[in-house]
Parts: structure tokens; sequence; C-alpha cells
């Protein structure tokens, strides 16, 4: 059965006054399948980052709704939203946000000691595990390499299991070959574990991984590509910065 | 370059808020103690009172001048003299004389006892006395200061030579200088045979002529004459204490801001890693980076400065006002102007500000750019600097506190030793700190690590992780610890050995203390107290002992003229060689501070009026905390009115008649009778209530500026934290549960800081325990608790409130755009 994993319904985001303010999101409706991987691309201020942040409920839209499963995530207060994020969403950055006093293995136990929980050793090994750091266990992130921070950021954002796991241009701090096996990674996950997948990138090689594409412009949809090929992602976007000039 | 030093001000203005305040605040404190402490070297200049109608004053020496090899050595007499019969007589050969004498007099009224001085009538007119009513002083009549009405009524008057009723034959206004009572020139010659000063109605050059260059005299002309006025030196007396109080506030208040001051400026670069690794990528020299953080804190330092002076002098009077009405002061005290506080206290601000951020730039500007640039690691602990710095002056601390032992243990109990020691162990625990840090929060922050949530855990990390940080903020909290402790500690044990050594001493039953102590016990009034059954007396009057040691130190021992045969009946002292029954009119009792103490040898002293005399040496007593004294018989201090009379009951005897009876006999004079009890309990050990509420106001005024340091380092700190917050957010946590993070980490640097502080005290203490003991002082270290609890509490609430504020303020910005910040 396919199911939505979340839903954007005409979800407006707008900044500042009322005088001048700057529309990023313009009553956009967008949902994302259970066990999909999903690129959003868009040019620079499309509001493709705005976009996952009130998706992810970091953000809250200035209208609309933002449905995670039967949850409104614009219904619930701050400390609640807070709490479901730490359950239900994981979110990786482009600049890892990893916390330098802290182990990989602190980090990535750090949501569910936040919950009150104390993960087992076996749980945290896991994950990091998958993400391919073993024996990296008890290194600082001042001691790792940018790919490997990024996999202590997605570990830290897999242990909880969430609904869906969203990026911020993940792959965008890191060379292209460490780059790419992320990708991979990523890929593997939503084909071994059914994992959803939203990943914003404007790199047309990171976007090649995902099952569909959605461009962005001017904070509306603005077409989208399913199994798409670097090449045809590429040309898309260019015809899109064109029609844009 | 300044564009970006200008760029710079404007963006890390925390940090620059937070380095301004700390130097501004700190430099207002030193201007403040400045001015005080300036104010107090003159006192104001009064004109001669009593003698301000005579032209020439001739009065017996009041100082004792002996040769040394290095000049003529002078220390003022305990009891000054009068003028020599002889010199007097040659006087009055010449010119007119009237001779001044003064005495203690107890005046009976309807309303109470009175104690006036005596003077003979004839130097009334001196002093400006005119008579409003009746006439002249007669035999038997006095006059005195008051109401036209009291002429011709009759006062009880108790003079040296006993109680006799006596008519008011006049009255004259009351004046400022003293309260007199006027007898005939024959009748004041009679009761006090001793001329005190002698007018002379002549030249002051032939007066000088006439005494010649070798009397014992001084001829007082001009505003000298003010020393014959009576204590006269009470302004400076009173002026020296407030001296020695603000001069070691001084001291304390300037060393606690340099050393805030210091780190606040090397933390504020720290912090700033990040913005000079940038730079430095930018293509910036080193060289470009250390000018830029030297002409950043070159403004800062020049505005701080400025702003501290004006703040100073606001403060200052301020200062001047407390001190008054805390009656540390006297009430004419106030400030005065003075410029040189302003600037010692502008220069050390610039100085401090300019050399910890030099220091800090040397190693700021090592940093290679991509270093700077990677995520804030983990600290590194020591640089080799610190650890030179430290390990040395940890040496040189704990070194003259072995070698002040071992050497001279009296001086560990002077106020100058026990508030500069703690200054240098701060200093080197201070730089130690970074070592100590990691196993201290280890240890603290454990056991919550194990517990499930993520508090501890992050505690535990951020705290071990951000070793320099932590031990910068935990720096506030060890200065006020640490000087709290060791000044309250090193007074509280010091006035507990003094109490153990009182308790220990005082054999007697009684203690008698005469009310007013310049006028002391007469021969009658010690008579009848001998008289009564059972009662074994020791009589002692307060003077003073003068050697030279080493050829050229005259130093003065205050020394009790006792009984010969009562003195180890009525105390207990620490003897360490020979007897204290073998003291006699010929001999001293010396305590081991004396170079010379080996019993038999005699030793040549001047006594309380100056008389040299040699004297052999009957017993030694330890030193103790400084108020063993000397002990001789009252021979050598026959027309000083004994003050102290200890009485002891033969077994048997009727104690509470007794005791009844002693009190009878010293109604009509006045006095305290203390119990045993009574007098350990009431005996003010010599650290005195000035020296404790001085104390009080020192580091009162300290822990204020500390609380604010420790406030504005937590908020620098916290500000700093801004990204790791915003990461811990973006991760899941709730803002309760990032200001309780906040909160636990703020109280982990505060018990840093008190366990860094207790260090230190308790090194301090140990120190001065030591020394009482090397003084055969035996007696517990005593630790105010309640003010370090309260101290402390208040550092803990300061920390908490800070961090969780500026937390607050940091929560307000959504986490994306902090999170972002951090790139």
């Amino acid at each position: 059965m396919i199911r939505d994993a979340i839903r954007l319904r005409s979800v407006s985001r707008s900044y500042g006054s009322a005088d001048d303010a700057v529309t990023a999101l313009d009553d956009l409706s967008l949902s994302f399948t259970e066990g999909t991987f999903t690129a959003v691309m868009g040019p620079s201020g499309s509001g493709k980052s705005t976009l996952l942040h009130c998706a992810a409920g970091l953000d809250r839209p200035t209208s609309g709704s933002v449905l995670l499963g039967e949850t409104d995530l614009t219904a619930l207060s701050e400390t609640k939203l807070t709490l479901l994020r730490r359950q239900r969403i994981g979110f990786v950055f482009q600049s890892f946000n990893l916390l330098p006093a802290l182990t990989a293995e602190q980090n990535v136990a750090l949501p569910l000691r936040l919950g009150g929980r104390r993960p087992g050793r076996s749980e945290v090994q896991d994950v990091l595990a998958r993400v391919g750091l073993a024996g990296r266990a008890r290194h600082r992130p001042g001691e790792m390499s940018g790919g490997q921070q990024q996999r202590v950021a997605i570990a830290r954002a897999l242990i909880t299991h969430p609904d869906v796991l969203f990026g911020d241009e993940p792959t965008g701090a890191l060379d292209s070959t460490t780059g790419r096996e992320v990708l991979r990674m990523l890929r593997a996950m939503v084909d071994e574990q059914r994992q959803t997948i939203v990943m914003v990138t404007h790199d047309p090689v990171a976007a090649s991984y995902a099952d569909r594409v959605v461009f962005l412009a001017d904070g509306r949809l603005h077409g989208e590509l399913t199994a798409p090929s670097a090449e045809s992602i590429a040309a898309r976007m260019t015809r899109m910065e064109t029609v844009a000039c | 370059m300044l564009t970006v030093t200008l760029r710079t001000l404007r963006t890390r203005w925390v940090t620059l808020v937070g380095t301004f305040v700390a130097l501004a605040l700190g430099v207002a404190l030193i201007a403040t103690m400045g001015l005080g402490l300036a104010s107090t070297w003159e006192a104001p200049a009064r004109e001669p009172e009593r003698f301000a109608g005579a032209a020439v004053v001739v009065r017996g020496a009041d100082e004792l001048r002996v040769p040394s090899p290095i000049g003529e050595r002078k220390q003022p007499l305990a009891r000054p003299r009068g003028v020599a019969p002889e010199v007097a007589k040659a006087l009055a050969a010449k010119a007119r004389t009237v001779a001044d004498r003064s005495f203690p007099v107890r005046v009976s009224r309807r309303d109470g006892d009175d104690t006036l001085v005596g003077h003979p009538w004839s130097v009334a007119t001196f002093g400006g006395y005119r008579l409003n009513a009746g006439h002249e002083p007669r035999a038997g009549e006095v006059v005195l200061a008051g109401s036209p009405a009291l002429v011709g009524t009759a006062v009880r008057v108790r003079t040296p030579a006993g109680v006799s009723t006596r008519t008011v034959a006049g009255v004259v206004a009351p004046v400022r200088f003293e309260r007199a009572l006027f007898f005939s020139d024959a009748e004041a010659a009679r009761l006090s045979p001793r001329i005190d000063h002698l007018v002379v109605e002549a030249a002051p050059e032939l007066v000088r002529t006439l005494v010649g260059p070798g009397a014992d005299v001084q001829v007082l002309t001009g505003d000298d004459r003010r020393r014959a006025d009576p204590d006269p030196d009470r302004d400076r007396d009173a002026l020296i204490a407030m001296n020695a109080l603000l001069g070691t506030a001084g001291g304390v208040t300037t060393f606690v801001c340099v050393f805030v001051v210091a780190s606040t400026f090397a933390f504020a670069v720290a912090q700033r890693r990040r913005d000079i690794g940038l730079l430095r990528t930018a293509g910036a020299t080193p060289r470009q980076i250390r000018r830029m953080l030297v002409i950043e804190a070159a403004v800062v330092g020049v505005l701080a400065s400025a702003t501290g002076c004006v703040l100073g002098s606001h403060g200052a009077p301020i200062l001047a006002g407390l001190l008054v009405d805390e009656k540390l002061a006297p009430s004419w005290f106030t400030i005065g102007a003075h410029t040189w506080p302003y600037q010692v206290a502008f220069w050390t601000g610039l100085l401090v500000a300019l050399a910890g951020v030099t220091v800090a730039t040397v190693r700021a500007g090592r940093i290679r750019a991509v270093e700077a640039l990677r995520e804030a690691s983990i600290d590194k602990a020591m640089t080799p600097g610190r650890w030179l710095f430290g390990v040395g002056l940890l040496a040189t601390g704990v070194g003259m506190l072995v070698w002040r032992l071992l050497a001279d243990p009296g001086d560990a109990l002077h106020r100058k030793t026990y508030t500069t020691q703690p200054m240098l162990l701060i200093t080197a625990v201070a730089l130690l700190a970074p070592i100590l840090v990691r196993p201290l929060t280890r240890l603290l922050a454990w056991p919550p690590a194990q517990l499930p949530g993520a508090t501890g855990m992050l505690v535990l990390q951020n705290a071990a992780a951000g070793v320099r940080r932590t031990a910068a903020v935990a720096a506030p909290v060890l200065v006020t610890v640490a000087l709290a402790g060791s000044l309250l500690g090193a007074t509280a044990t010091i006035d507990e050995a003094k109490a153990a050594e009182i308790r220990e001493q005082t054999r007697a039953d009684l203690v008698v203390r005469a009310d007013d102590t310049s006028a002391g016990f007469d021969d009658r009034t010690v008579a009848r107290i001998r008289a009564v059954p059972g009662a074994t007396v020791m009589v002692s009057a307060t003077t003073a002992v003068y050697r030279l040691e080493d050829g050229h130190a005259l130093i003065r021992s205050d020394a009790r003229a006792v009984d010969a045969r009562g003195l180890s009946g009525a105390r207990t002292l620490p003897v360490e060689a020979g007897s204290l029954d073998g003291l006699d009119d010929t001999s001293i009792v010396v305590n081991t501070e004396w170079a010379q103490h080996t019993v038999g040898e005699r030793v040549d002293v001047w006594l309380g009026d100056g008389t040299r005399t040699s004297l052999r040496i009957a017993a030694v007593i330890a030193a103790g905390t400084g108020d063993n004294g000397v002990y001789l018989t009252r021979h050598h201090a026959r027309d000083v009115a004994p003050d102290r009379l200890d009485v002891t009951w033969a077994p048997g005897a009727d104690r509470v008649a007794g005791d009844a009876a002693v009190r009878a006999a010293l109604e009509p004079i006045g006095a305290r009778v203390l119990t045993r009890a009574q007098w350990i309990e009431a005996a003010d050990p010599s650290v005195s209530r000035q020296t404790r509420v001085g104390y009080a106001v020192v580091l009162g005024i300290t822990l204020v500026y500390t609380g604010i340091a420790l406030a504005n380092t937590m908020v620098m700190g916290t500000s700093d934290r801004a990204p790791d917050l915003a990461t811990l957010r973006l991760t899941g946590a709730t803002k309760r549960q990032i200001l309780v993070l906040v909160g636990a980490e703020a109280l982990t640097v505060v018990v840093v800081g008190a366990v860094l502080g207790s260090i230190v005290t308790a090194l301090n203490l140990l120190g001065i325990w030591g020394s009482l003991a090397a003084l055969s002082v035996r007696s517990p270290i005593v630790l105010p608790w309640q003010t370090l609890g309260a101290t402390l509490a208040a550092c803990a609430v300061v920390a908490v409130v800070a961090a969780m504020l500026s937390a607050v303020g940091a929560l307000r910005t959504r986490p994306i755009e902090s999170a972002g910040a951090r790139e």
C-alpha cells in the first residue's frame, strides 16, 4: 500500500513585515511518499530550504498545514513540536552541526538521551556500522574528515528510526567522491529499509540518486521528473534558469 | 585595517561589552580605593588650642632618641617626661614662667560621675578661658565650665590625693578641646608635682639658649604648640588605622581587578579564535592580527579606564561616607582633591588590558589558518608559559610559606603577610587550573553522566573539552572563595588563637580594668582591695620597653609593670626558660622575639619614660601571637597608675563577700569588674572590630565586583555557546532542557572554582596554623563557614541566573539561523 509520509497543504511562508514581505513559499502543496527518495531542486531563492524547514517542523508556515502521517505539525506547541521532531524526524545539515565536545557515539546517542532514554551500546554501534563508522565511535568531530562527520550526523538522524530523513544539501560540504559515497548510502537505506528521504540539493548528480526530483521556482512547484538521469536534470535546471532570466 | 577593527567592534559586542564592564568597574574600584588612601595621608591641619595665647611652651621629651651608626633612631615614649625642676628653675630665673600640670579628676554631681582633667588656673588664660561669673579659684575652690548658677555650689572632687568637697568659685565657657577643672596654682602643684608644660614669656631664641642643646626638653613655638594640646595625634591616629585598612583594601582590590581584567581580556581573545582564523585565511599576517587585537584593546581600554575614573570619582565619596557610618573613619573624614589615584587607576587598567591581550595574541597569532577554522576542537590545556609561571608562582608561594614557618613564624600573623600570601597562590592555582579542571569535572559530573538523560553527559563533556574556558569562567569564583576563605579564615584563626592564649594565661578569679586607663587606680583604692579578706591582688600597669637590636633598630615592646611576687600566681605564661618567680626590681621577663633571650644575661633597655637601664633576664616566655609582651616590676614605672588588677581568692575564702567588697571599693572611681569567665569572653582579641568590619567592607566591595565579573564571563561564555545550543535544539532538545543544561554547567563551573579556591584557602590557613604551632599556640583552624557558604551561594545564584538569562536570549533566535551562524 502506498502512503504519504508527509503532506504539505497550501503552505505559504513569508518573511518580514506586511509592507515589504518576501514570499519564500507561495501556496505550495506537495506530498512525499513513504519509502521513496525525493530531491528538491531550484535556483537560489526558490524557497527549497524553507520548504524543507517547514516540512521538518523547524520553521512554521505563515499559512497552510504540514501533515506528518496524521499529525498536523502547524497545530503543535513549540515543545510538542520539538518532542515530535526528536522522535519522528531526522535532519542532516550541510554543516553537520555536531557537538564538538562529544564523541561520535555520544553525538549519535544525543537525541535518545534528550528523550530521557540511555541507548544500549549495540544500538549505537549498529547505527554507526550502518553508516560505515564502526571503528570511529570514540573519536570527536575534530578528529574526523568531513565525510565521516556527515556520516555521524546521518547516524544521529537515524537512531530514532525517523519517519522521514531530511537532508539540506547533505553533500554540499563534501568532495565529489565522499559525496557520492554518502549518496549511495542514502540510496541503500531507501532500497533496503524503505526509509523516506527528502533532500535539498543543487547538484544534478546528487539529485540523480533520487526516485523523483521536484523543481521549485519563486516558492511554487515548477514541474518534476521521475527516475531522472543527471543529464536530464541538468538540462531542466538550465532551462529553468534561462526562463528566470 | 582600522575599518576591520571598527567592524569587529560592532560585531563582537557581547565580548567587548564584557571586557568593557570588567575593566571600567575594575578601574573605578582602584580609583575609589586610591582616592580613599590618598585622603588618609594628611590629617587636617589644626591650630594650637590650649596654648594658643602663649609665645613659647617648654615640655619634656615625648620621644626616645637613641644614637646609632646609621643616625639617630626615634620612638615615641610610652610615658612622656615632665619638665625637670632644674630646667624650670633656670628658666624662671630669667623670665616669667607659668607651670602647667594635667591630672585626672573625678567630679560627682547629682547626675552622675564625670572624669575631667585638672589644671592650675594660671594656664587657663592661654587657652582663651574667661571667667563668666565668680572669681579665680583660691585654696579649696575650683573653676569649671558651666552655667553661672553653679557659682557657690559645692562639688565632690576625687583627685589623686583623695576625695574632698570643694566650692565652685567661678565658671567659664566650655571649650571643644578639653573638659577642665581648674585649681589654684599651689593646690595643683601639690596634687600633681610634675610639670607637664612650662609657658615661658621670652623670645624663643633666648629660651633655646637657656635650655641648652643637651637638655631633655622640647621648645614649642608657632604651630608646634599644637603638640601640647590634649591628644594632639588623635586625628593622625584615626587615620593610621584607616590608612592600614584602605592600604589593604587597595592592595586586595587592585589584585582582584588586575586578575579579573587580565583573565577577561585573555578569555575574549580565546573566544575569537574563529574570527582570527577567518582573517588569517583571508590573508592577514599574524602581525596584522596582533595589531588589530591590540588596537581594539587600546580603544576599549582607554574608553573603559576613562569611564572607570569617572565612576571612581563618584564612588570615593560614597566609600568615605560608608567608612564614617561604620565608625571606621573619623567623622571629619572626606575625600581630598588628589590626581594620582586617577593616574594609577587609568594606566593600570589600560596596561593590564593591553598585557592580557598581548599575552593572548602571541598565542592567537600562532594559530594556523586551517586550525582555527576547524570546529572548536578540544582546548589544549596548558602552554609552556602557563606551566612556567604557574609552577614558579606555586613554588614561590609554598616556599615562602615554609620558609616563614621555619625562620619567622610570627610574620605569618601580620596583616601584610596574610593578605598578600593568598594573592600568589590564587594566581598560581588560576594558571594551573586547566590541569585540575578535567579530573575535577570528571569527578563532579561522572555520577549524573551515568543517568539516562543527556544533561549529565553534556555537562561532563563540555566542561572537560573546554578546559580553558571552564578555567577562565571559574576564575572569579576562585578569587572570591580564596580571598574570603583566606582573609576571614586568617583573622578568625588568629582571633581564636589569641582567645585561647587569654584563656590559658588567665588564672585570676576576678579581673578589674580601670574605666579610664589614663587615670588608672590610685594607691588608696589598691590598698583597699588588697585588704579584702582572702584576696591576692596582682597590680599591673601598661608601659613599654625599648631596645636597640642589631645596633640600629630601636624596637618598642609592650610591657606590663607588675608586682614582683604576684605574676606566677595570677597568670600562666608560656615560660620557655627561667622562672617567673625570679622577677625582681633588677630583672625582666622577655619573650623569644628578643634577639637576646638567654636567662641570666643582662640586657640594655630604655624604660617607658626613656630612662636607660640594664636588667637581668629572669625568664623567657614564648612570643605567642604577639600579645605576650614583656614583664618588669612596678619599680620601673613608678609614676604610671596601674590599670589592671588580677584578684585571686585564697582557698576557702568567702568569694561572694569578697566579690562584693571589691566592687564596693571600686565604686567611687568606676571600673569594670569581670569574673574569669566574663573576662575570657569579653577579652577583645587584638584583631579589633575595626579590622573585622574593615575586612567586611573590603571583601564586600570585592565580592560585588567578582560577582559582576562572574556574571560577565558567564554571559560571554554562554553567548559563545550559541551555535552549540542551536545544534542541541536541532537535535531535539526542548528549551527547558537547554536551560537546565546551561544552569547545570554554570553550577559545575562554580563548584570547580570553589574547589580551587578551597585549595588556596587550605594552603594559607595551614600555613597560619603551622606558624601558630611554631609559636607554641595550640589552637584550631577556624573557618567562617556561614560567610563562605553565603558567598558560594551568591556565586552560584549569580552564575546560574546570568548563564540562563543569556541562554534565554540565545534561544530567541530560530535554531536554524544560529546554527548557520557558525559558518
